[in-house]
């Protein structure tokens, strides 16, 4: 039985984008769930890291580029994606320098099934140092569907301070969908601890400039 | 979708021998083995109990590193070796019950294997908050001697590292980055080392070779999903969340492999100290028992142990206790 309702999230929703409407900012704030935990030893505990698929994309901002064989490199250019072929890659030599400047670029990469399993010997670990390793994607799945899904799924680990930060949605969302992804998240995440809700101490939300909101 | 029924009939069925209280209800056994002539555990207070196999009475207790003993593995049926977040890497002679042999690291191990001729350890960090990106460390055992250090491979915690049981130059990593990569180090070059990576897409607790020829490579992650992968990097199934083939799975403890019947295992358990195995087959899955008895867990089981040959079972849990089950033959 989940302990925290809709109408509850839904209520500190609105008074977070309402107080961030109040200011007129350069950029538009990420909505963070909080949550800190209890009766949780990080020394002895089985580690509490994964990812979550949101059901509504919260970092829409998210660069993606696909590596992609010939299919995929047409599709994006039609999809107004940036893209690399196999020939781009081949042209980097392996140069250190120039692959960490193609990770730096983009903050995800999708890349062709076929194109996949050259990655290794294309650019050795080049995108293995900054977590960055492509997502394989066939040419049955939609590319820029395949992207959404990619800046829809959000990391979560535990860090020594027995506290949990997820970015669940941003300021520009709806109500509903903010809704939607902070359910998700919260029943997600306590299904995956030992103790469920007894694990759970607090919960909170805010955005980047805002106060934190109790919600649990 | 995968199927998912029930074959009964598969294994004979195991049977509680033995539960090892170790009387303190507040450690947790995180991981057991055994040689021929102990049962071996590590617990969460540091120390690493041998019991005499056959009457699983306490023969002795190997007290030496620091903190957390993240890892032990049995090699050659002679030595125990243990791995520390105190950034020790001990190999102990159980003949003898002594350290033989120590790696020192300025960061913790959080992972690490022999390889198949003994001639090298490799060892895993974690700690990424603390140290970012990990080192995997070569070691040659035969001189205690750094052979080589690999930084770039991975984004985040190693969490397992398994050698090729034939060729002593390949191996796996896996990390809390999402990936498996399986390397060929005969030269040490990060660069080219490389053969094939897998991204499970979440965090891996568990990875392994398994397969006739060890062309297979299985993944458990921290969403509780579970893969495999050939060991080139295709996909040969995903099974999704465990926790939806049935209601009475609550988490993804490891997999199991049988040589001998080449039969593949994956093993999970519950809030109530259940433990299941379960016989994989591509789209398929059967629960073939479940180890439940009174004398048996009452906390989540973290250690596992299946020696497929004498079909025998070690379990160890969040309840500090390790139970011995066994099978007629």
């Amino acid at each position: 039985m989940s302990k925290v309702s809709a109408a509850a999230v839904r209520d500190i929703v609105n008074q977070i984008v309402a107080a961030s409407n109040e200011k007129q900012r350069k950029f538009t704030e990420t909505i963070e769930l909080q949550i800190g935990l209890k009766n949780y030893d990080p020394q002895r505990d089985k580690r509490f890291s994964g990812t979550i698929k949101l059901p509504n994309v919260p970092r829409p901002n998210l660069s993606v580029c696909v590596l992609g064989d010939a299919f995929h490199c047409d599709q994006a250019k039609a999809a107004g994606m940036e893209f690399q072929s196999v020939e781009d890659l081949k042209k980097l030599n392996k140069n250190k320098k120039l692959i960490k400047k193609l990770a730096k670029k983009y903050d995800a990469f999708l890349a062709s099934e076929a194109l996949i399993k050259q990655i290794p010997r294309l650019l050795g670990p080049g995108l293995h140092k900054v977590g960055k390793f492509p997502t394989a994607v066939s040419h049955a799945d939609p590319l820029s569907a395949k992207a959404d899904e990619i800046r829809a799924t959000i990391k979560f680990q535990l860090k020594k301070v027995l506290c949990l930060g997820v970015a669940v949605g941003h300021v520009k969302m709806t109500e509903d969908q903010l809704t939607a992804n902070i359910m998700l998240a919260i029943n997600f995440l306590v299904s995956l601890l030992k103790k469920n809700w007894q694990n759970v101490k607090s919960l909170y939300l805010k955005s980047t400039m805002g106060k934190p909101h109790r919600l649990f | 979708m995968i199927q998912v029924d029930a074959n009964p009939d598969l294994l004979p069925q195991f049977q509680p021998v033995r539960a090892i209280d170790f009387g303190f209800q507040d450690e947790y056994v995180l991981e057991v083995a055994t040689n021929s002539q102990y049962a071996i555990a590590s617990a969460s207070d540091q120390l690493i109990r041998l019991y005499d196999l056959s009457t699983l009475q306490l023969a002795t207790t190997l007290k030496s590193q620091e903190k957390t003993i993240n890892k032990i593995k049995v090699y050659n049926d002679q030595y125990l070796l243990s791995a520390s977040a105190d950034g020790t890497l001990i190999r102990w002679d159980l003949r003898t019950a002594q350290p033989v042999q120590t790696f020192r690291h300025d960061k913790p191990i959080t992972a690490f294997d022999v390889n198949c001729n003994d001639t090298m350890v490799v060892m895993g960090t974690g700690d990424f908050d603390l140290y970012g990106c990990p080192d995997i460390l070569f070691y040659d055992t035969r001189q205690t001697q750094l052979l080589s250090r690999f930084e770039e491979s991975h984004n985040d915690d190693v969490t397992e590292i398994k050698c090729h049981p034939h060729l002593p130059s390949h191996l796996i990593t896996s990390s809390a980055d999402g990936l498996v990569n399986y390397y060929d180090v005969t030269d040490f070059d990060e660069q080219e080392a490389l053969i094939s990576v897998v991204n499970a897409e979440s965090a891996v607790q568990k990875a392994g070779f398994f397969g006739p020829d060890c062309e297979y490579v299985y993944s458990l992650t921290g969403n509780e999903t579970f893969l495999l992968h050939t060991l080139e990097g295709d996909l040969i199934c995903n099974y999704g969340d465990v926790r939806q083939l049935d209601s009475s799975i609550g988490y993804a403890i490891d997999c199991s492999y049988d040589m001998e019947t080449q039969r593949f295992y994956l093993i999970t358990g519950n809030i109530e100290g259940d433990v299941q195995l379960l016989h994989v087959n591509v789209g398929h899955v059967q629960h073939c028992q479940t180890l439940k008895a009174p004398g048996g867990h009452s906390d989540i089981v973290r250690a596992f142990h299946w020696s497929h040959r004498t079909q025998s079972i070690l379990t160890g849990g969040e309840d500090g206790r390790m139970c011995a089950w066994q099978a007629n033959l």
